[in-house]
């Protein structure tokens, strides 16, 4: 979820008192604050390497190819159970897909939507966002207000209007998302913008004669940068999940290209009696959320140790 | 605080300044609700209208023009675009949405008869989650290594990872279909209630774990705190009265958007267990560009957003006498 | 004082009655990831009936730590009281049971915290802090308005009844001070330890404060530890002083015998670092080097890196030597001014 102050903005109140720590104090309480080293977390980053793997290498992962189907052999259960054999390692589908497949591919569409549209909205909400810090006045008024509106509807319910409008696909789902979630980086941008527009190397850059645009890019940006990649990696997280949310509603890509999502709404029907239709595909959405999430937390520790304990 | 210099009425002089910063806080915000739900119902009306023709998905396929400009008359889709949103905006005010083509009675209708039962799972889903994170974010604080701490933070990542849906399939498989404890959808019961609710609280639990958890170990850190251990008040009042309430403020501010997200995660939920809500009729009714039904019930889910976010708000006044008082 | 005093020197120390609170060989470590902090490394001293003792020395130097301990409020994850014992009334605090410590602490031993902004909590009103320091130890008091009004007086704060509804946030230092002294009295207690309350008041406040705790002191039989790093206070206020410097305690003795002749090199560099009126230097005085890390503590004499005076024998840890009525000094030379004379630099 997004850290406290992004969210919030001015509304959050920091309770961290100023006093004066002696030495053993913040060294006690060094235990607690040192929880993270410097390299990344070992079992999120395999996770990780193993999905982006899958992603790239999976006409050579899979055993099967993706659309290949045989319906005399529907409904397999996982080799591990009676009746499942070797040949699909966790079974099989309503049509006798092979779900283990189906799971590999699916991390293409995962993926690259996760990056894409969380590349997308960041770039568009940081942009909005350097420009509402930087004219103030009604643009920032403007924009600030669009953020306020749009932020009052659920964000399910404005991809499906827009999904609706603009009809599933692959694209919808990728400019769905970007339209949802650019709002949290304009405002995060514009927040910080304006806190670091105070700063005296600002005015020097100014007094000395730096043009607006240069101002903007060589030193406001560079210090804003780095909480936009970790509220990145913290919504790529949500993302995955998003669309995964979409597809499950039947709003992303279309059958037959598989994703974990619809892969779960197909599932739905047999919950009862082919349980493996659906808990496999949500248990890989999960596991690299996951991965994700501790990837992001590793890294906002890393750049952030005031945060240390989010 | 203080004397204000007064150029008003008397009357408005005659209040405490206290309870006139107060009416202004409200007013300010209501103005803004009212143009937030306004700026919704807008962008609402433009998506749904360019969703595409209705009069082609009422009709059968084979429809002739004739008969395809009688339906769009009808619904008065002939007109210019902002003559219709004038209209709507005119009739929307006294709660007319139109008719809902696919049942055939009063939009507005439809949707407010629709909203307790979505509103009691939210209720039910907030009330879980909340006591949850708030037992289990300060147990974890208050203890930090202990087992309920790992399996706090366990929660806590793991929780926000798992998609909504995917957890409300775990649960029927599990409760519904494994131990046949509780029915895989229907309403009217507690029993029904239970599973949909865990479900759309689910996350929204160990989002609030994390930050209840998080807010804990910064407010025990304070003077106060140790201040109050040195009176000897016990570790119980220490954590529950002390420390609680000054933790809860930030947390409180999120859980706004926790909220709604609750009101987001319903329109899943309820797909999922059929639960009779608002959300998963708006799901339906954009399927079926009905369009009445989308623009009531986004309108009035907006609307109940709105005024979650503003009682928020005036809690937090309640809650941290240094807004109330200046 | 380290294990090594031999006890004819502390048969001088006590007086007739025995003390009210009796710290022996106190020893407090933190375990952090890098090795073992000993934030108090060994600490004897007594406080009794009707005193002001001074604790001083500069942060990092265990005093606020010693008083923690004394509280058993270490703060833990990470550390632990490891070994000594504090016996006040008789009893050995540090075999008391979680609720008998809190029926100490509040009721018998009580504690005003440095700094009044963050010592009070902003969400409840001044009123329900000073009822919870009654209500924390009887559960049901009788008159609980009348109790709380009584000692907001007793530590002159005019026309309570007003004070008692309002928030911390509205009031200045000073007050709050006085409010956390209320807390502090409530109960009654035997002895009152102050961590530098007045360092983050203004000059005039401060005087204030000590006044009110001089007056505490004789309406109440109150024994008070005052630690801070303040010389000025402490001569204004205790009738005794100890000295602490990395963990342990380098000099102790009566307010006058430390200020006039101070026997061990610390303490003699501390008292030429206070400027005076009429000083006729140009450069202020700054004992040189700094503070030990502690978690590298050197063996012997935790002073020998910044002392003039060190000599081999320094690397073996020093012994409390007696060098006057109640004054003792942790130093091989203690007693013998000529060498110390050296140190504190030119």
């Amino acid at each position: 979820m997004e850290p406290l102050k992004q969210v919030t903005g001015e509304r959050v109140r920091e309770y961290s008192g100023e006093r004066e720590d002696s030495l053993v104090t913040r060294m006690a309480s060094g235990i607690r604050a040192r929880r993270w080293t410097g390299h990344p977390p070992v079992l999120p980053s395999v996770i990780l390497a193993i999905v982006v793997g899958a992603a790239i290498f999976a006409p050579f992962l899979a055993p099967f190819d993706q659309d290949y189907f045989d319906l005399g052999g529907s409904l397999q259960p996982p080799a591990w159970m009676i009746g499942g054999t070797s040949e699909y390692l966790l079974g099989t589908d309503n049509t006798g897909r092979d779900i283990l497949s189906r799971i590999i591919y699916g991390a293409r569409i995962s993926l690259l939507v996760g990056f894409l549209a969380v590349g997308l909205a960041g770039t568009v909400g940081t942009v909005l966002g350097l420009v509402a810090a930087y004219f103030e006045g009604w643009v920032d008024a403007l924009i600030m207000r669009i953020v306020d509106i749009q932020m009052s509807v659920p964000s399910i319910l404005l991809a499906l209007i827009l999904s609706a409008a603009i009809g599933p696909g692959l694209a919808t789902v990728i400019m769905v998302i970007m339209i949802v979630y650019w709002t949290y980086y304009a405002r995060l941008v514009r927040s910080e913008v304006l806190s670091v527009k105070t700063r005296d190397f600002v005015s020097l850059a100014r007094v000395v004669g730096c043009s607006d645009r240069r101002i903007v890019f060589r030193h406001i940006l560079p210090n804003v940068v780095n909480s936009i990649v970790v509220l990145a990696t913290v919504q790529l997280g949500t993302v995955i999940i998003f669309e995964a949310t979409l597809s499950f509603l039947g709003l992303g890509v279309q059958p037959p290209t598989p994703a974990w999502g619809s892969m779960l709404a197909d599932g739905r029907t047999y919950v009862g009696s082919a349980w493996w239709l659906s808990v496999f595909p949500g248990l890989a959405i999960t596991l690299t959320v996951l991965s994700v999430n501790l990837f992001g937390d590793w890294l906002r520790v890393k750049w952030d140790p005031k945060r240390r304990r989010l | 605080m203080g004397r204000v210099q007064c150029a008003h009425s008397a009357t408005l002089c005659a209040t405490p300044s206290k309870a006139r910063r107060m009416i202004r806080f409200i007013l300010s915000r209501l103005g803004q609700a009212v143009v937030a739900v306004i700026g919704v119902s807008l962008i609402v009306f433009v998506a749904v209208r360019a969703s595409g023709d209705l009069e082609r998905f009422v009709l059968p396929p084979d429809a002739n023009t004739a008969e395809l400009a009688r339906v769009r008359s009808e619904y008065g889709l002939d007109r210019p675009l902002y003559v219709q949103y004038g209209l709507f905006l005119s009739r929307a005010v006294v709660g007319d949405f139109g008719t809902s083509w696919r049942w055939q009675s009063p939009a507005w209708d439809l949707v407010r008869e629709r909203l307790p039962a979505t509103l009691e799972l939210a209720l039910a889903a907030a009330l879980i989650s909340t006591i949850i994170a708030v037992w289990i974010g300060t147990q974890s604080a208050a203890r930090p290594g202990s087992w309920i701490d790992q399996f706090g933070s366990a929660f806590a990542v793991l929780g926000q990872s798992m998609p909504t849906f995917w957890v409300g399939i775990l649960l029927i498989l599990f409760f519904a279909v494994e131990l046949r404890w509780l029915p895989t959808s229907g309403y009217g019961k507690v029993s029904n209630l239970v599973l949909p609710a865990l479900t759309l609280g689910w996350a929204s639990a160990a989002a609030q774990t994390r930050l209840m958890r998080s807010a804990m170990l910064d407010v025990l850190d304070s003077e106060y705190i140790k201040m109050a251990r040195v009176k000897g008040v016990s570790e119980f009042w220490v954590i529950y009265k002390h420390a609680l309430r000054n933790a809860s403020l930030p947390v409180l501010t999120v859980m706004s958007v926790q909220w709604a997200q609750l009101l987001s995660g319903s329109v899943i939920v309820e797909t999922i267990f059929a639960w009779p809500g608002v959300g998963r009729t708006i799901v339906e009714a954009i399927f079926n560009r009905d369009f009445a039904v989308v623009q009531a019930g986004t309108f009035m889910i907006s609307v109940v957003f709105v005024v979650i976010n503003l009682a928020v708000d005036l809690l937090y006044g309640v809650l941290d006498p240094r807004i109330r008082l200046g | 004082m380290t294990e090594a005093s031999s006890p004819e020197h502390r048969a001088d120390i006590t007086t007739d009655n025995e003390p009210l609170l009796s710290v022996e060989g106190l020893k407090t470590h933190f375990r952090t990831r890098d090795g073992v902090v000993k934030a108090v490394d060994g600490v004897t001293f007594d406080v009794h009936d009707g005193e002001i003792v001074g604790l001083v020395g500069e942060s990092g130097s265990g005093k606020t730590m010693t008083s923690l301990s004394i509280l058993r409020l270490v703060p833990s994850p990470g550390g632990r009281i490891v070994a000594g014992r504090i016996r006040f009334r008789g009893r050995d605090l540090l075999q008391l049971n979680d609720s008998e410590m809190r029926a100490v602490r509040g009721r018998e031993i009580s504690m005003i915290l440095q700094d009044p902004l963050t010592s009070l909590n902003p969400v409840y009103s001044i009123g329900n802090q000073v009822a919870e320091a009654f209500r924390s130890h009887s559960g049901r008091v009788a008159h609980l308005a009348d109790r709380v009004a009584n000692v907001l007086r007793q530590v002159r704060i005019p026309a309570p009844e007003r004070l008692v509804r309002s928030y911390p946030h509205q009031f200045s230092g000073g007050m709050r001070q006085r409010v956390s002294a209320a807390i502090a009295i409530a109960s009654q207690p035997k002895l009152m330890i102050a961590d530098e309350p007045t360092t983050a008041l203004d000059v005039t406040t401060q005087a204030q404060f000590l006044q009110l705790l001089r007056q505490l002191r004789d309406e109440a039989n109150l024994s008070i530890i005052y630690i801070t790093h303040d010389l000025g206070v402490v001569a204004r206020l205790c009738t005794r002083v100890v000295v602490m410097y990395a963990g342990r305690i380098v000099e102790s003795g009566p307010v006058r015998a430390i200020y006039k002749s101070p026997a061990h090199p610390y303490t003699r560099g501390l008292m030429r670092s206070v400027p005076r009126l009429g000083d006729d230097r140009d450069k202020l005085f700054q004992i040189p080097g700094q503070p030990p890390h502690l978690l590298n503590m050197p063996l012997g004499c935790s002073f020998r890196g910044r002392c003039a005076a060190a000599r081999e024998i320094c690397e073996q840890a020093p012994p409390d030597r007696r060098v006057g009525d109640k004054h003792i000094a942790a130093c091989w030379f203690a007693g013998q001014p000529e060498l110390v004379a050296e140190t504190g630099g030119a």
